[in-house]
């Protein structure tokens, strides 16, 4: 009989993940018997902030709920009260916030793969010890998170926590000139990109062939950023307004954070999700470079979210240029907006995934109530439900630090932005 | 001073609103008002405030002669300690990596492995007090004039010798 180990394993820092929690996985025999991803979300905390809030102070609030993705915030919140307020932007301030969410993509997919998950799929610890041996890939990776922090500072003013973004447009009209500087840039950029997917489709992935529900927006003609229905691989469709009555959160006596469930089940948010779910909105180009990587599309290994983040910064920069070559100067940065009482609703794709927000209104236009879920707190239990399946296929058998870097590299791979704090993985298993 | 005029040294301050966080800001103000640098105008000097760059740090550096970074610097000493760290002890100040995580030392760190530094990286810093509030902490108010000294003596030393770096390399041409 094989001897039954009892192992307490604590990991007290995991680098490279957006935030900070801690893993305990309990396993018996060659069975996991419990995975437990504790993690610690501060949405909830934003969200009594903005009660009693104008509407108009609530894009540069939520901008504060996460360094790498303000603008999701931003763009969730101001589609959500423009949709109960009855206003149209119109098409300039429509693509330009197009443009810059994409300007959020590429930095903050640019920043994932380069800085958070190569290292780990290169086998090095860090990105500093990678750059030693790929400083060109790093490089590349570093000037396509520039440009896309440049694009949000050309909208926002700076690019953590920008300000430009307001109910109804944007504060101000980005001048010709500036505009054609990053024009130029893109164009630049593309052959990079392309030559991005193609080398994070070459890398060495672990083989996982998971079953999974992937949920994203779908929209009538576009991949989805700023607008669409609520979609998922399991035949879902429905609304922006009916998320409720399809998904709910609910508290785990293990984390503070809160679970999102599709009709109960766990289900995955993100770029793997959003490409499964839209391969006919991607320009031909860019599947052109998907059918290429010798994936089968849509996928069922988690692992490939790595080639689906690289093909969506292709998009980006694709999509950013083509809104952006025949720039003109709008009559103004944004549209009227005189607020009502209701409930204002809407979800966008942040670069991790859906982002859903709801407010009600009272007449003045001042918050009585928000909710946000983001993205992290959807794949949550299909991260664990990942670690499990992950664990039972590299079997129990191997090293503590074999399972644990495992454990990790799942994780990291999800992209999850956990709470915009600084450390993360304490890691605890337990073995009877 | 007779200067070259490829000479391109930038400094950078790196800062947020809060308490003293905000002295990278302050000591950029302050360096951009200095009558001893005051010859010394665009290109050859560019002062820039930054919140927290990360890997932004990293970029535009090309061509530069050298480039000088002003931070809050958390050590575990009394506050207003100068600080400065130059060549190999920039690097073995780094910290682990996470992104929010990506702090100045590690940025910096990066970017010498990739060989994209300019030739001369210094860091200056104060010691900070643990203070709230839009306003620097007494201790670090009253050591700004130091670190400000110390940045312009920095500067012109850095001028001086890559004007020798230049004498030198002249020679060596003819």
């Amino acid at each position: 009989m094989t001897e039954q180990r009892n192992i307490d394993i604590r990991v007290p820092v995991l680098a490279r993940v957006e935030g900070e929690g801690a893993l305990e996985i309990r396993t018996q025999g060659q069975d996991v018997t419990a995975v437990r991803l504790r993690i610690f979300e501060p949405p909830r905390l934003f969200e009594k902030i903005l009660e009693g809030r104008d509407h108009g102070e609530v894009p540069d609030l939520v901008a504060r709920i996460c360094g790498i993705c303000p603008v999701a915030y931003q763009m969730s919140a101001v589609h959500a009260f423009e949709r109960l307020f009855g206003v149209d932007p119109g098409s300039w301030v429509r693509d330009m916030r197009r443009v810059l969410y994409c300007g959020e993509w590429m930095q903050s997919h640019a920043l994932h793969i380069h800085l958070l998950a190569a290292p780990d799929l290169l086998g090095y610890d860090n990105a500093i010890a990678m750059a030693r041996d790929h400083p060109d890939i790093v490089r590349r990776g570093l000037l396509l998170q520039a440009l896309g922090n440049d694009i949000i500072r050309l909208f926002g003013a700076r690019s953590v926590h920008p300000v430009g973004v307001r109910v109804g447009g944007f504060h101000h009209v980005p001048a010709r000139s500036d505009v054609t500087e990053i024009y130029t840039r893109l164009s630049a950029a593309i052959p990079d990109t392309e030559a991005l997917v193609r080398w994070a489709a070459a890398l060495d992935l672990p083989a996982a062939e998971q079953r999974f529900v992937s949920v994203s927006l779908r929209h009538t003609a576009e991949y989805p950023m700023n607008a669409g229905r609520l979609a998922s691989s399991a035949g879902l469709d429905a609304g922006i307004d009916e998320f409720e009555s399809h998904f709910s959160e609910q508290q785990v006596a293990h984390s503070t954070a809160l679970y999102c469930l599709l009709n109960g089940q766990p289900y995955l948010v993100g770029p793997l999700a959003r490409v499964n779910l839209n391969l006919e909105r991607l320009p031909a180009a860019v599947r052109a470079a998907l059918d290429e990587s010798g994936i089968v599309w849509p996928s069922r290994n988690p692992f490939h979210a790595i080639v689906a983040r690289a093909a969506e910064i292709y998009y980006a920069v694709l999509e950013a240029a083509r809104i952006l070559k025949d720039y003109r100067i709008p009559e103004a940065a944004h549209a009227a907006v005189v607020p009502r009482a209701g409930v204002a609703i809407a979800g966008t794709e942040a670069p991790r995934g859906m982002l859903w927000h709801r407010y009600d209104v009272q007449e003045d236009g001042r918050v009585v109530r928000a909710r946000i879920v983001p993205p992290t707190s959807q794949n949550q239990a299909r991260i664990e439900a990942d670690l499990r399946q992950s664990l039972e296929a590299l079997g129990l058998d191997r090293s503590d630090d074999e399972l644990r870097r495992r454990c990790e590299m799942v994780i990291r791979s999800y992209d999850p932005c956990i709470s915009c704090a600084t450390h993360f993985l304490d890691l605890r298993v337990e073995r009877c | 001073m007779n200067i070259s005029t490829d000479i391109r040294i930038h400094i950078v301050g790196v800062g947020s609103p809060h308490g003293d966080d905000r002295l990278g800001w302050v000591a950029a103000g302050e360096l951009r008002r200095s009558t001893g640098l005051a010859a010394l105008p665009p290109p050859t000097l560019t002062i820039a405030e930054r919140d927290r760059p990360g890997m932004d740090l990293l970029q535009g550096l090309e061509g530069l002669t050298a480039l000088i970074v002003v931070d809050a610097v958390h050590a575990g000493l009394a506050p207003g300690t100068l600080h400065r760290l130059a060549g190999d002890e920039i690097g073995r100040a780094a910290g682990p990596l996470s992104s929010h995580g990506f702090g100045l030392v590690a940025a910096l760190e990066l970017g010498r492995v990739m060989g994209c530094l300019p030739p001369r990286v210094a860091v200056f810093g104060l010691e900070i007090a643990d203070t709230g509030g839009e306003v620097l902490s007494p201790a670090v108010t009253a050591a700004m004039p130091g670190l400000v000294a110390a940045v312009e003596r920095e500067v012109l030393d850095q001028i001086s010798r890559a004007g020798a770096d230049r004498g030198a390399s002249a020679r060596q041409d003819d």
